[in-house]
């Protein structure tokens, strides 16, 4: 006689594997031991102290919408957590099962539904990793233009939950602005559609209500995203500026006459490794790497333009070889040796205001983290930009942070209140692109206030049993 | 007991997604387990102390053993050091997945994962300075590739043999049961095989046979001759130094597959397409190529999951054929023979066209 197996939960087995197929659900511990943690610091932490993850009851793996509305039904009948999950490359711990139930496992779904060369646009399911449809756009002569570092590692649905953003964003907008529409499957099973193209007068956007809900409202499927002909030319250029002020208000500047497609500019901390490569001594300032795209008349044009605003704060140009180099090698920082490494704790607590604000949000966010905590390091750079405002991607590091794991893990999280309370106390908000999940939920309520309602409202509606991702994003 | 090595890139790889986008098996089943990063968390929690042995192995013989991962790194860890060596641990614990077990048992009893016949090529003199290693892909599945290559030879007028029962090289052993003694005794015995012709080159079919014996077995001090090379080096410069003229071109647009132990694990991608060129091919290049290439499924991974193997070789045969190629020219038998399968006649050896053209 086996003890251990439960009557209830071989009956509900037996319907999700009547939906999906057998061998599409999985019990064993090896599978659900895998989305037991994902690239959030702490779920990293845990699985490196030897502690048991949090894991899902079943990985499901649906293989169509039709797979998923039947998943979801069984789901919501029986009150079942729903936790989806594509190329488990989230940092906030959003696709974590911490509820158990089912790991809804997406990347069966990984077709292209429809290329339309003539539209510029490509349909397609949210289970692919993103650097596959990036290279099928490419082999057509397209891009997506969407480049995070998660590109080879992420899904399309993970990039559309959190409504990321990727290092070309300036000019060819975040994942929000290059999605056309939306599929989404709710937990009755209904599947809903986004108008089909986003802007229009047909009342509110709802692609904006499902781009960044992160799990918690349904499963998003299948998207439509624009595709970019791919550049004659790219130009890179390197600017040393004597300060933050003046770069940032240079950045503004340029941003505001033409789009460069690359603007990072690196605080003082940053910039003396940066120097050193390039001139091969330190130099103090804040450098800024930037890129324009186009036509070459065009990028010729706007590089031109770049250095006499450049010039008009007192930069010094550095030349183009940083930029290319940056460019080809952007990703090996993220590989195991050149990355953090565990027991290394780092997070990255990016915010977003307008142009008045954000210098003060880098000084007092620096302020607060390096006076309070022994030991920690602040570090930031600017890198997504729009007319109005930019983004600061500010890291916190501690090299050696307490033996003890439970120690570290509320260290790690004081830090994180500290950093984005400062953020949202001088006008920034609780994350940029990364998206809030586990980690920041108990923050949205206070980013929010009575605003929080509406967030509330839409979950009550599609989510009535409060099965779809539950305990993330503060809902 | 895993090696230190093998502790290393399972610790580097458990943290890391950075691979996960070429992994045929993964991007095939779509299950995590079946990614780099998988196989490493699951190793990891298996040296933890999880009693999760059983559970885990099918994912570690669900590997392709491409490469792709390795290559892609771009600080050098290798997710096929910890496959390799959970293969042995599972042989060694006796936790072989059944689907496996068959393959196990006939490779540890015989060396090789086939139980057909191979062709034997007797007649051939017993000493010459270069040998052809045909290898038993050839040999059981595509002789004419192995035919193509000796006529190849002798219309060159290579000074060379080829000996009628060749042992297997340990090459597939080792990819299936990882560093196990018993590969190294397979290996050893085909090295004492090959020196009794006396030849101090090798040329060898197989991309898979030629990184063995060049890479792996030089590691274990395993040499069975002085030069080693693949079969398309070979070729390319009996084609480039005029032992071996094209009397007829090709005239075909081809697209080239490159094998995934020719490109990754050798480094070689160029003398291919010289070759392609020299008989007058049209090439038309896939979009992923070179090291970039894509696999075909792998002979051995099909041996024991025909299902997953077979999704990989679509995949890849659609690569090939939106290019608008008339033809898929691989150099390898064991691509030839996946590719084949759903491919038919689209999928030509590049020895046999040389042999057509020569």
């Amino acid at each position: 006689m086996n003890q251990d197996v439960s009557f209830f939960k071989v009956m509900i087995e037996s319907e999700l594997e009547d939906a999906v197929g057998r061998e599409n659900v999985s019990n064993t511990t090896a599978d659900r031991l895998i989305y037991g943690y994902d690239c959030y610091w702490l779920s990293n932490h845990w699985a490196a102290s030897g502690n048991l993850p949090p894991m899902a009851d079943w990985v499901v793996s649906p293989g169509s919408t039709e797979e998923v509305s039947k998943v979801l039904k069984i789901a919501n009948y029986y009150k079942i957590p729903v936790t989806p999950v594509g190329g488990t490359g989230g940092t906030q711990g959003g696709a974590l099962p911490v509820a158990g139930g089912i790991s809804l496992n997406m990347k069966r779904m990984n077709h292209i539904v429809n290329f339309d060369e003539e539209s510029m646009c490509v349909t397609v399911e949210t289970g692919m990793i993103y650097q596959q449809l990036e290279w099928y756009a490419n082999e057509r002569g397209f891009s997506l233009m969407h480049y995070p570092s998660s590109i080879t590692t992420s899904s399309v649905g993970g990039f559309l939950a959190h409504s990321g953003i990727g290092v070309l964003s300036s000019k060819y907008g975040r994942i929000m602005d290059q999605c056309l529409n939306v599929e989404m499957v709710i937990p009755s099973g209904e599947v809903l559609n986004t108008a089909p193209v986003p802007k229009h007068s047909s009342g509110p956007d709802l692609k904006g209500l499902f781009i960044g809900s992160e799990g918690t409202l349904g499963v998003m499927t299948k998207a439509t995203f624009q595709l970019f002909k791919i550049p004659e030319s790219r130009q890179f250029r390197g600017f040393l500026f004597k300060d933050l002020t003046s770069g940032l208000r240079a950045g503004r500047d340029m941003m505001n006459e033409f789009k460069p497609s690359i603007i990072r500019f690196y605080d003082e901390a940053e910039t003396v490794s940066i120097i050193k490569k390039i001139i091969g001594v330190a130099k103090p300032g804040c450098f800024m790497n930037i890129a324009v795209d186009g036509s070459k008349k065009m990028a010729d044009l706007e590089m031109e333009r770049a250095c006499e605003i450049a010039a008009s704060y007192g930069a010094e140009d550095m030349g183009e070889e940083y930029g290319k180099k940056w460019w080809d090698s952007r990703l090996t920082f993220f590989y195991p040796g050149k990355f953090f490494h565990y027991p290394t704790m780092y997070g990255t607590m990016d915010t977003i205001a307008v142009y008045s604000k954000i210098e003060p949000i880098y000084w007092a966010m620096k302020d607060a983290i390096e006076s309070k905590y022994d030991g920690v390091r602040f570090i930031a750079h600017f890198s997504h930009w729009y007319e109005w405002g930019c983004m600061m991607y500010d890291r916190f590091v501690m090299d050696e942070p307490p033996s003890d794991p439970i120690e570290t893990l509320k260290l790690h999280n004081d830090i994180w209140n500290t950093g984005v309370r400062t953020a949202l106390a001088h006008g920034g908000v609780i994350n940029d692109h990364h998206g809030v999940g586990l980690k920041l939920g108990k923050l949205m309520k206070e980013q929010y206030g009575p605003s929080m309602q509406i967030f509330e409202g839409l979950k009550k509606t599609l989510d009535p049993n409060g099965i779809m991702n539950p305990a993330k994003m503060g809902l | 007991m895993f090696s230190e090595n093998a502790k290393k890139q399972i610790e580097a790889c458990r943290f890391c997604w950075m691979c996960r986008h070429v992994c045929p098996v993964g991007l095939a089943t779509g299950k995590e387990a079946d990614t780099p990063r998988g196989r490493a968390v699951l190793l990891n929690y298996m040296l933890k102390g999880f009693p999760i042995e059983r559970e885990v192995m099918p994912d570690m013989f669900a590997c392709a053993l491409c490469g792709n991962c390795s290559s892609w790194c771009e600080t050098g860890f290798e997710p096929t050091v910890f496959i390799r060596e959970a293969r042995r641990e599972a042989v060694i614990d006796e936790t072989v997945p059944e689907n496996v077990k068959p393959i196990v048992e006939r490779v540890l009893e015989k060396g090789s994962i086939y139980s057909e016949e191979k062709q034997l090529f007797p007649g051939f003199k017993p000493h010459a300075d270069v040998l052809l290693v045909t290898g038993e892909v050839a040999r059981i599945k595509h002789p004419e590739i192995a035919k193509a290559l000796i006529s190849i030879m002798q219309k060159a007028g290579v000074d060379f043999t080829v000996l009628e029962n060749e042992p297997p090289t340990g090459s597939t052993m080792y990819d299936l049961v990882g560093p196990l003694d018993e590969v190294k005794s397979v290996a050893q015995h085909f090295s004492e095989t090959v020196k009794t012709t006396g030849a101090s080159t090798l040329v060898v079919t197989d991309p898979a046979d030629a990184s063995f014996l060049k890479q792996d077995c030089a590691t274990w001090g395993i040499v069975p001759a002085e030069r080693i090379v693949s079969a398309t080096s070979f070729v390319n410069g009996l084609l480039k130094e005029g032992y071996l003229k094209a009397v007829q071109s090709l005239s075909k647009i081809v697209t080239f597959h490159d094998p995934c132990r020719l490109a990754r694990n050798l480094d070689e991608t160029e003398d291919a397409r010289d070759i392609l060129k020299a008989i007058g091919s049209d090439l038309h290049e896939m979009y992923l190529n070179r090291e970039n290439t894509r696999c075909c499924g792998g002979e051995l991974l099909n041996s024991y999951l025909k299902q997953t193997a077979g999704l990989i070789s679509r995949t890849r045969l659609d690569d090939a054929k939106r290019t608008g190629a008339e033809i898929c020219v691989t150099a390898c038998p064991g691509c030839a023979d996946m590719l084949s399968n759903e491919g038919g006649e689209f999928i030509k050896d590049i020895f046999v066209l040389v042999d057509e053209c020569c």
